[in-house]
């Protein structure tokens, strides 16, 4: 495979198919840490080291573990990872440890990681797996420190916990809460998609059966409406 | 068609025995760092409600004492710090209060409240320098009646407390 095509891989999963504001993936920790850029930093970087490693261990295993059990695969080796950095945090850094809370074990069900287990490091090869958990990571992150800047900035007149002289006396202190976050992220995307459309329209989630888990029973009728209503556009 | 039962079983089962093995490794490395950390937290914590207290031993045995109290700490000065749960406007109040070898209230302070004024942490403070005999006498915050009935009764157990806990060793 050529160095471009490795390239590509990495680079993708920061701006076309950034998980949090292309595939809208793993939301819940966007809204919950991003009232500070510390705390971002933070999971960016936590849920980053997990993706990598959890991306390299399944490309590695993914001919091994068979089809039908390899969800509750994914997850054991998953939660196995989130749970030692839980533990190298709460001993090494317990400040970090006590900000990110609950949101840290959160990370086993976040969907960036177990999505891309499944879409991707369970038929790629280890390297390639490893960078796609990189280039998803760096995106997650990047996601979130754009947040993260706009509600502390915004909301609390600080950036990092350092003041900002003028201002924070106009803070908007809803921001650093549940409803002004929904707002940012919401404004953050329109101006993704606005920005991406410019370069030709963004790749979009392919919808086909193939990695669904539940292809099996799925009636499949709004595929088939949604197949019917391209065809009349065209 | 039973190697294709099979199979998958074995290979969960793997992956869980191969998991679990790991962070048994990373836990032996960890524990030790992790209780040494929550200690220091509560010494500190301790160093707060009692500045000249040195170090502090926890007392594990308090059937002796109210059930309001959560926890009893005994300093290497004498004295103790007692955390216990009070109700002021709403249950769980809960408040440490420092008394020294003397009888004499060190600090007070609020560990975990849901009252309405956040007039908690002032009244702390009213309280250092009192003993048993004038700690009735802070005055209390208007608008903040209920608090500050709640704080009073949380430091007159600590001070009931403090009686049991050295008329005892008298």
């Amino acid at each position: 495979m050529s160095d471009k095509k490795k390239l590509s891989i990495l680079l993708k999963g920061i701006i076309q198919e950034n998980p949090v504001l292309i595939l809208v993936l793993g939301t819940c920790p966007t809204l919950a840490t991003t009232n500070s850029v510390i705390s971002a930093l933070s999971m960016g970087i936590a849920a980053t080291v997990v993706l990598i490693c959890s991306n390299l261990v399944i490309s590695l295993l993914r001919k091994i573990i068979p089809d039908t059990v390899r969800i509750p695969c994914y997850i054991v080796i998953i939660a196995g990872f989130v749970t030692a950095v839980q533990m190298l945090l709460q001993a090494y850094l317990p400040s970090i440890y006590d900000m990110l809370g609950v949101y840290l074990a959160l990370i086993v069900v976040n969907c960036i990681i177990l999505g891309r287990a499944e879409m991707f490091a369970r038929k790629n090869p280890v390297g390639d797996s490893i960078l796609d958990g990189l280039g998803m990571g760096i995106g997650f992150l990047v996601a979130l420190l754009i947040m993260a800047t706009i509600r502390e900035v915004l909301g609390a007149g600080s950036f990092a916990g350092f003041e900002i002289p003028v201002l924070s006396q106009f803070k908007i202190p809803i921001l650093t809460q549940a409803p002004g976050g929904y707002l940012v992220f919401g404004i953050v995307i329109a101006v993704m998609n606005a920005i991406t459309a410019k370069q030709g329209g963004v790749k979009r989630k392919s919808f086909s059966c193939e990695g669904c888990a539940m292809k099996d029973g799925c009636s499949k009728e709004s595929c088939e409406m949604k197949e019917k209503e391209d065809k009349t556009d065209v | 068609m039973l190697k294709s039962k099979l199979m998958p079983t074995i290979v969960l089962s793997v992956i869980c025995v191969c998991v679990v093995a790991i962070l048994a490794t990373v836990n032996i490395f960890t524990a030790p760092v992790i209780t040494a950390s929550q200690e220091a937290k509560t010494q500190q914590a301790l160093l707060e409600v009692m500045p000249d207290g040195g170090s502090f031993e926890e007392i594990t045995d308090r059937t002796a004492l109210p059930t309001e109290v959560t926890a009893v700490y005994k300093s290497s000065n004498g004295g103790y710090v007692f955390r216990m749960t009070a109700k002021g406007y709403k249950t769980g109040l809960v408040i440490m209060c420092g008394i020294d070898e003397n009888g004499v209230v060190t600090g007070a302070k609020y560990i975990q409240s849901s009252e309405t004024l956040g007039a908690e942490n002032e009244l702390g403070t009213k309280y250092v320098g009192k003993n048993a005999a004038d700690y009735a006498s802070v005055d209390i915050i208007s608008g903040a009646t209920l608090t500050c009935k709640g704080y009073q009764e949380a430091i007159s157990i600590a001070f009931r407390s403090f009686e049991i806990l050295t008329g005892g060793e008298e």
